[in-house]
């Protein structure tokens, strides 16, 4: 017999694709060639090997994604519509009710993302993120919101963004086949609803998925947790890498906090309205550093400002500031953490009190 | 692993989550790991196989109970995996991590023979042709017939033969080589 038509049967042999004249056949070449016998059962190695295994959660993410997607095409699942929506609206109204006025009876997410030192760089490049169908990277725009000023932008597929001041915001003109945005700072996403194309959102090190239509994010540079706060429906929170495992999927009135590098926190019961306070002019911190809040105001009034003792920025406050007068804002700050705050123009310093040196 | 028969396929028809939840049970490990063998990032191929489950949903009324839904599972993977390389240079990212992971291979941790054997061998894989390495993993890894892949690709079942006892000789040498060793 020719050489390859031999071979041609051991390949069928191996890949269980031969009659059973053939394996007869080559039951008695391996008899009669111990040399071929050993090459075959070496072969039968390989040909058994088996394939890298994949993350145990990764088709988890992929089917709660899918799950999530038939369960809001109301085309799909017109009974389950319904009840949601007087759930939702029922919901809303002991909570927010400012916003149900607004968005009806669409799901209201919440996210407060507060990222990490490292954000400014990852926002120059995208080697980290590779999704499909994303637009090529030089092809995505750049949004930057001045200090003091705040954007409403609509994308091309409709979705609205309103941003707070200093924030970042990277989009294609138009969207392909998926959509997926970059946001640094704080923004409430209006997304229209689309099945077909997920809408994502990355942030510094943080994958979130949205699995409805609206929501907010917040991603300061001053703090390395990402948290995440859901006002309403379902989103997914992990670590935008392939490495880290764990996916958390939040649900409305939960918040979870993904630090760098480690797994997310699991989620908890939150009030959720505090998270929403920025688009009222107004935001809450609960144990917050003075550095997290000197970086918010910095954003809000546009100041620079100057700390002599460096103490200070690590002091752990809790306070509820409402945007008016810079100055009686400052004036609540001085009080609360002790310090002396002057102010020259547009720089301001911040010093301790001098009884406590000597 | 429960097989999906054609009285799934109609309940799917018909909007049944229940039967679609273990269509995907069924396939989607496998349709994973072949979208990987193209795009080369699990991230990607994620992504991929979300969206080929939700074209299967969206278009369900106009599946066909006695057709392979297997082979029609794999076809929108493959033509889904298709579209991403032509929007996007997978290759350089490849090529690029290839050499990283060149770098890391060696850690004492691998002097271990049958790990190395199993390394070298799954080297020797990769390394084939892209189109004889994806109809080498289709048959071994995902137990796909000559036929499934055949109708899958394309392309002829003497083509798929013709792929596989390339793949046999080019292994064939490898082995060798590594016996020698």
């Amino acid at each position: 017999m020719h050489n390859n038509e031999k071979w041609k049967i051991i390949t069928r042999f191996l890949s269980n694709e031969c009659t059973d004249e053939e394996r007869k056949q080559v039951s008695e070449w391996m008899a009669k060639d111990p040399e071929l016998r050993k090459t075959i059962a070496d072969l039968k190695q390989v040909w058994n090997i088996k394939e890298t295994p994949i993350p145990a959660d990764s088709l988890d993410r992929v089917w709660h994604s899918i799950r999530n997607q038939i369960e809001f095409d109301p085309v799909d699942t017109p009974r389950k519509e319904q009840p949601d929506y007087s759930k939702i609206i029922h919901w809303s109204k002991r909570y927010y009710g400012y916003v149900t006025k607004v968005y009806k009876y669409a799901a209201v997410f919440l996210l407060i993302i507060l990222s990490s030192y490292f954000l400014s760089h990852g926002f120059t490049k995208f080697p980290w993120d590779s999704s499909p169908f994303t637009a090529k990277q030089e092809q995505y725009k750049t949004l930057t919101v001045e200090n003091g000023q705040r954007i409403k932008i609509t994308l091309s597929d409709g979705t609205r963004i309103s941003l707070d001041s200093g924030s970042e915001l990277k989009y294609p003109p138009t969207f392909g086949e998926s959509r997926k945005v970059y946001l640094s700072g704080e923004a409430f996403f209006d997304v229209v609803h689309d099945p077909d194309r997920p809408f994502q959102v990355i942030a510094n090190h943080a994958r979130i998925q949205v699995l409805g239509t609206k929501f907010n994010i917040r991603a300061w540079q001053e703090n390395p947790t990402v948290s995440v706060v859901v006002a309403d429906g379902k989103v997914s929170l992990r670590q935008k890498d392939v490495e880290d495992k764990k996916t958390v999927i939040i649900r409305r009135g939960n918040k979870s906090e993904l630090p760098r590098g480690k797994e997310p926190s699991m989620p908890v019961t939150v009030e959720v309205d505090q998270y929403l306070g920025w688009m009222k002019n107004e935001i809450r911190f609960k144990n917050a550093s003075v550095n997290e809040v000197l970086a918010q105001l910095q954003r809000w009034y546009d100041f620079k400002y100057q700390v002599h003792d460096s103490l200070v920025l690590n002091q752990r406050v809790s306070v509820h500031i409402k945007k008016t007068n810079v100055d009686d804002v400052l004036q609540l700050i001085s009080i609360i953490t002790n310090t002396d705050i002057k102010k020259h123009g547009e720089k301001i310093s911040i010093r301790q009190k001098i009884s406590n040196n000597s | 692993m429960q097989y999906i028969n054609a009285e799934h396929i109609k309940k799917i028809k018909k909007g049944d989550v229940r039967s679609f939840e273990l269509l995907f049970n069924s396939y989607a490990e496998s349709l994973l790991k072949f979208a990987v063998r193209y795009v080369h990032d699990l991230n990607i191929a994620e992504d991929i196989i979300q969206n080929v489950f939700m074209t299967v949903w969206k278009y369900r009324s106009e599946l066909q109970e006695q057709k392979n839904i297997k082979s029609y599972l794999f076809t929108i993977t493959k033509n889904q995996c298709l579209k991403y390389i032509r929007h996007n240079k997978v290759e350089q990212e490849y090529a690029a991590r290839e050499l990283s992971t060149e770098s890391e291979s060696t850690t004492p941790l691998d002097i271990v023979q049958e790990k190395e054997t199993r390394h070298s061998i799954n080297n020797a894989i990769q390394e084939l042709p892209e189109k004889c390495r994806i109809i080498f993993c289709m048959n071994r890894f995902d137990r796909l017939t000559y036929a499934e892949i055949a109708e899958i690709q394309g392309i002829s079942i003497k083509t798929v033969e013709t792929q596989m006892m390339r793949a046999l000789k080019y292994l064939r040498k490898k082995l060798s080589h590594l016996n020698k060793k």
